[in-house]
């Protein structure tokens, strides 16, 4: 059964920098249609794909990517 | 569902200042994740630079003294000849490490202070709006160098973790790149070899050389910089250990952590 | 050389300022070799090791007052010394610890100036040391020895004054104090010190904290700055020092300090032996400067006699003092030429005779 997890961004300090939506390995974040109070358009997550894999949170300078991971 | 993954506890909850993709970011986030799991965070001083990060304590939960521009390396060795117990680390750029405090950072090497050392290189003056450093690359442009540096007019690149890792006082010395997932699983790595070096009292300076992405005044995308970092940067910063000359211990991996 | 064991000693005053540090409580001396003052570093780096402390001869001046810094930060009693040229380039390191508020002692024994200069004693650093010298809203308290026990004193005072009021304080002395022996009774070793809540050992038990002063708001540097002047206005307040020598019935003043005073001294005792009503007033911290002691001389006086080893430095302070009132003589020697109590004496009793004995007719 493949592991299922969640992300949660926190969309008010995402800088837009792209790095979490270059290494996803599922491609499923991609830059929202709404710009945050700072101008920026946010990374969002779309779909149920994710693996729980960690990568973006990782890769995201600004420590706004948690992750959760469904462990059985 | 259990949290895997989440933003450091001594990370104060508090947007960054720094540009997007840039390294600084990454490294901050690093260091107070190391802080929470060496359980050091009430025991360590850093020492800021005059640089991007001059404002680290806005960020970091621990003590944090402000130095003045390259003389980190100095101040850290007051605070750790008075308070051995201390974990100390400087934290610096190019132009603070490799130009005005180029002495500093050679004697306090040699004197073998146990401290670490965090260089962020990113081949440029940040802070200041973009002027040359010693580690801006040929041809690469700044402010000061509109058409590019020339070896003939400007000098060659400085690397200086490379002249450090030759000083027996340097217990050990890595460069690395926060520049991909591996990157920067690498970078934590080499941190928290660093900080080891004084938690198990290795008889010298740790230097801890990280490549950084500076998109804004690079005037490339942040992806654009973690490729260019790949592509040009690390064929004249190789990314390797440059010198251990620890005794009590060899290259340890960090548990939990997958490569 | 050995420790001294006996309390009264033959010192000179580079050993002399070494061996107070350390009954001060200084455990730390971070140097860079400068002649007229090696033999403080050279002093330490026996005697402060075998008292517990840290001796390093840093790579630069540069780095040995941000290693102050750092010892300071930490809460300790830390010191640092040079002359001239090296005091130059601690400038920036001693705005910054009036800016973060550290205590910190600094002795410059000043030699002849400027540029490289030479090694002879000179007083030619008064500017820099009273006038800020680094840049920025900042003073330090700076205190000028006459001799090599004043030197002992005011090397254990400055300690605790930059203790009491967390800002660096400086000794001003010279090349001939520096290197010139004199008996002295060395004090008892400090054993009880201020508590340090402010300083950074790591944030055990409360929150994290920083050192710094950089301030990007302007409003809240501008209040940082008024909380700084205001202990300086403290410092004038409370720490003036200054000595009064022969002057109760004096015509005229010489104003002097350090070792321009103590040759001064000697010129007015002969002249004094003669008959000429000359007295001293020796400020002997140059900042605060006794600005009010002096006005209230020309209350009874109304010659003055500025004397020092430059070319005119503690005369503009002299002058602010006087405001206008009486007459001022300048007599300045630059360069590390010190004059004879005999050749100060003629140029006293000429300017005397000038001004005095020929109105008297």
């Amino acid at each position: 059964m493949k592991a299922k997890g969640k992300i949660k961004i926190d969309q008010e300090y995402c800088k837009s920098c792209g790095f979490c939506i270059e290494h996803c390995p599922k491609q499923m974040i991609v830059l929202a249609k709404i710009y945050n109070l700072a101008g920026y358009y946010p990374a969002e997550a779309i779909g149920d794909d994710c693996t729980g894999c960690g990568i973006c949170g990782l890769v995201c300078p600004e420590a706004c990517i948690e992750v959760y991971l469904d462990q059985p | 569902m259990k949290k895997i993954y989440g933003r450091p506890k001594y990370l104060k909850a508090r947007k960054f200042h720094y540009c997007p993709g840039c390294g600084h970011s990454l490294v901050h986030k690093l260091l107070m994740e190391l802080m929470d799991e060496l359980n050091i965070a009430d025991r360590t001083i850093g020492v800021a630079p005059a640089g991007c990060a001059v404002l680290a304590y806005d960020y970091m939960d621990i003590d944090i003294v402000e130095a003045a521009h390259g003389r980190g390396p100095a101040v850290a060795t007051g605070i750790k000849r008075s308070v051995p117990e201390l974990v100390v680390f400087t934290y610096q750029g190019d132009g603070d490490l490799a130009a005005i405090g180029t002495a500093e950072s050679i004697h306090a090497a040699s004197r073998g202070e146990q401290i670490m050392t965090i260089f962020i290189n990113n081949g440029i003056y940040g802070m200041t709006g973009g002027q040359m450093a010693p580690t801006t690359l040929e041809g690469m442009k700044a402010t000061t160098a509109p058409k590019g540096r020339e070896t003939r007019r400007d000098g060659h690149p400085l690397d200086l973790s490379s002249l450090l890792a030759q000083i027996p006082g340097v217990v050990y010395a890595e460069r690395v790149s926060v520049n991909s997932p591996r990157g920067i699983r690498q970078t934590k790595k080499a941190l928290e070899a660093g900080l080891r070096c004084q938690l198990d009292n290795e008889p010298g300076l740790a230097l801890i050389e990280v490549l950084s992405m500076c998109p804004i005044n690079w005037k490339l995308s942040p992806v654009d910089s973690c490729k260019w970092i790949d592509e040009v940067m690390s064929k004249k910063f190789p990314i390797k250990v440059l010198a251990d000359r620890r005794i009590k211990t060899t290259r340890k991996a960090v548990s939990g952590s997958v490569d | 050389m050995t420790s001294p064991k006996k309390d009264k000693v033959l010192l000179s005053g580079n050993h002399a300022v070494a061996e107070a540090a350390i009954r001060a409580g200084c455990r730390f001396y971070f140097g860079y070799p400068i002649t007229p003052q090696n033999e403080i570093a050279e002093y330490l780096s026996e005697h402060l090791p075998e008292a517990g402390g840290v001796f390093i001869q840093a790579e630069s001046e540069i780095s040995s007052i941000n290693m102050v810094l750092g010892a300071a930060v930490t809460g300790a009693r830390a010191m640092t010394s040079s002359s001239g040229p090296g005091i130059s380039l601690k400038q920036e390191g001693i705005s910054f610890l009036a800016g973060q508020e550290l205590p910190a002692v600094i002795v410059n024994v000043m030699r002849g100036g400027p540029g490289l200069g030479n090694i002879a004693g000179c007083q030619g650093d008064y500017f820099q040391a009273v006038r800020g010298g680094g840049h920025g809203d900042y003073k330090t308290i700076v205190l000028a020895p006459g001799s090599v026990q004043e030197l002992v004193d005011l090397t254990m005072l400055a300690f605790e004054l930059a203790d009491k009021y967390r800002n660096p304080v400086m000794i001003l002395a010279d090349g001939l104090i520096g290197q010139m022996r004199e008996p002295v009774i060395l004090p008892e070793p400090v054993r009880h010190f201020p508590d340090k809540e402010w300083a950074l050992r790591g944030a055990k038990g409360r929150p994290s904290r920083f050192s710094r002063s950089l301030i990007l708001n302007v409003r809240r540097m501008e209040e940082h700055n008024w909380k700084l002047q205001r202990k300086f206005r403290e410092m004038d307040a409370n720490e003036i020092r200054f000595e009064r020598y022969l002057l109760d019935d004096a015509k005229l003043a010489v104003i002097a300090f350090g070792s321009a005073a103590r040759v001064a001294k000697g010129a007015i005792k002969r002249l004094r032996k003669e008959g000429l009503k000359v007295g001293l007033f020796r400020p002997i911290t140059v900042w605060p400067f006794p600005h009010k002691k002096i006005r209230e001389l020309a209350g009874e006086i109304n010659e003055f006699l500025v004397y020092e080893l430059n070319a005119g430095q503690m005369l503009e302070d002299v002058k602010l003092a006087l405001a206008g009132q009486g007459e001022i003589f300048f007599y300045g020697r630059p360069g590390g030429v010190i004059p004879t109590p005999m050749d100060v004496a003629k140029i006293i009793g000429s300017r005397y005779y000038q001004r005095i004995k020929r109105k008297a007719k």
